[in-house]
């Protein structure tokens, strides 16, 4: 074989090379559909409504069982539509505690349990609460460290040296265990004081579903560490599967479709107590939120 | 001996110059190819603490009459929620779960993508009744018409609970290109996938899919 003809054959191959790609692999690519397919209908108690009751005491190391309900609040889940809403109580709201007579919603804790919470809820709104979950001061700090903080944006600076402790900063901010408890007991520095703290506490909650969602898209498996910090830090009425099933639930729904609202209150008294009065208009919240389990 | 060996020598010659322009050809071919169509390099590294991470060799599934080479499955298998405090116990679990949560991603995709045909049954027997109904509703993997399917990335990121090892999570993402009548298509399928175990029976009870187009 000459050089030349070897040179042609290199070339030739090189050539086929080079073309091979264009009579290849290639082509114009089917268009598939985009799909996003999301299956929440294993958990459907009633009719694709879910209430949570979430009750954060201000039990410290010592007097757990001795506890006054600091922050309270209805999760609503339309897994149908996957949204949701979140139903704040200021915890001076002045009830009727059923069996108990009248008080502060959050002495309800204290009198009877979480169950005697649920029932002055349900009495209250006529919403019938399928779980409730219920942390303590070292339990909510302790969820927050296990989840390496919480961000939200702190809508002005908090300085409450002598009430919550808060020193923090505006702005967005990655809260340790220290300052989101100090963030969701600081009053003095809102305007509408314990009604702004409570609304806050929803805020946080939400910044937690953010923050929910981010990691399992990232990863999943990272559900399985939430469900182990919560059940680590809380008390609940919730089997573990029943967890699993809820968490699965809350990562597909998004924070921007879960509305955040406080019962509208007057400021009022009784006898030397300082209270507030649920006003006649949170009826119809009440009924929306019964309906559709968003706000 | 060497004149004589002369003329066999020069044929030798051509003959390993014919042998090298072939196989520059085909390497050519192969590496143009390659350019346009191979998987991504699978992150390594990217699980935590104690990942258990696998490549099985390539298989050939079928598609259709043809063999064709599939992307090798890259499986991280990983327990969350432990710590020091892990029993032997429930190492124990763990282990005795891995394979099996192995077995049910693989044969779901590979079912799936390699065998619509089959993907109802694999899907019903795999997922509860709800998941696979919406499954089998959705238009997710490949159609039963589709032929010469190649995978060009399979990996699955799984994680399991310690404790019981009854509840798992998994991130799988399938690359997989082929033949639909006489256009090409090359799509991408990323899904979540929420698991739990009964026994010996892992059930997929919930499932998150994005599935599109690579353009």
């Amino acid at each position: 074989m000459s050089r030349r003809a070897v040179a042609w054959l290199i070339g030739l191959g090189l050539f086929a090379g080079l073309l091979w790609p264009l009579f290849g692999p290639l082509g114009g690519t089917v268009a598939s559909p985009i799909i996003v397919a999301r299956v929440h209908k294993d958990f459907q108690p009633r009719n694709g409504k879910l209430f949570v009751l979430v009750i954060g005491n201000d039990a410290r190391a010592g007097n757990p069982d001795a506890a006054r309900a600091d922050a309270i609040h209805i999760v609503g889940v339309n897994t149908k539509t996957n949204r949701g809403g979140i139903l704040n109580f200021p915890r001076d709201s002045w009830v009727s505690i059923p069996g108990s007579g009248e008080g502060r919603i959050n002495e309800a804790l204290y009198r009877g349990g979480p169950e005697l919470l649920v029932r002055t809820l349900e009495a209250i709104t006529g919403i019938r609460l399928d779980y409730w979950v219920m942390t303590g001061f070292e339990g909510f700090q302790g969820i927050v460290e296990g989840l390496d903080g919480v961000g939200l944006r702190v809508q002005r600076d908090l300085y409450d040296p002598t009430g919550s402790g808060a020193q923090i900063d505006g702005g967005y901010q990655n809260l340790g265990p220290k300052d989101s408890l100090a963030y969701v007991r600081t009053r003095h520095n809102f305007p509408n004081g314990d009604i702004d703290r409570t609304t806050n506490q929803g805020r946080f909650l939400l910044a937690m579903l953010r923050k929910l969602r981010r990691e399992v898209t990232r990863s999943p498996a990272s559900l399985l560490r939430w469900i182990v910090v919560l059940r680590r830090h809380t008390r609940l009425d919730i089997s573990p599967q029943e967890i699993f099933r809820l968490g699965v639930l809350a990562t597909q729904i998004s924070a921007g479709d879960v509305g955040n609202e406080t019962v509208p209150v007057t400021i009022g008294s009784v006898g030397a107590a300082s209270v507030v009065f649920i006003s006649p208009g949170a009826n119809s919240i009440y009924a929306r939120f019964e309906r559709t389990a968003t706000l | 001996m060497t004149p004589s060996t002369a003329p066999a020598g020069k044929s030798l010659i051509a003959l390993a110059g014919v042998l090298f322009v072939a196989i520059v050809g085909f390497g050519a071919a192969a590496y143009m190819s390659g350019l346009r169509s191979a998987p991504e390099a699978p992150k390594s590294g990217g699980g935590p603490p104690g990942t258990e991470e696998e490549e099985s060799p390539h298989p050939k599934v079928a598609a259709g009459a043809h063999s064709i080479p599939q992307a090798p499955w890259k499986l991280d298998i990983f327990p969350v929620g432990g710590g020091p405090e892990t029993s032997e116990k429930q190492r124990k679990r763990l282990r005795a779960q891995k394979p099996r949560l192995r077995d049910l991603v693989r044969t779901t995709y590979n079912d799936v993508f390699l065998e619509p045909a089959s993907r109802s049954k694999a899907v019903r027997s795999l997922f509860s009744a709800r998941s696979a109904g919406t499954w089998l509703a959705s238009s997710a993997g490949l159609k039963p018409t589709v032929e010469d399917v190649r995978t060009v990335r399979r990996r699955a990121s799984i994680g399991i609970l310690v404790g019981h090892a009854n509840r798992a999570a998994a991130k799988v993402v399938v690359g997989a290109k082929g033949d639909h009548g006489n256009r090409r298509f090359h799509v991408l399928h990323r899904s979540t996938l929420w698991l739990e175990r009964a026994g010996k029976t892992w059930t997929v009870i919930g499932f998150d899919i994005d599935q599109r187009p690579v353009t």
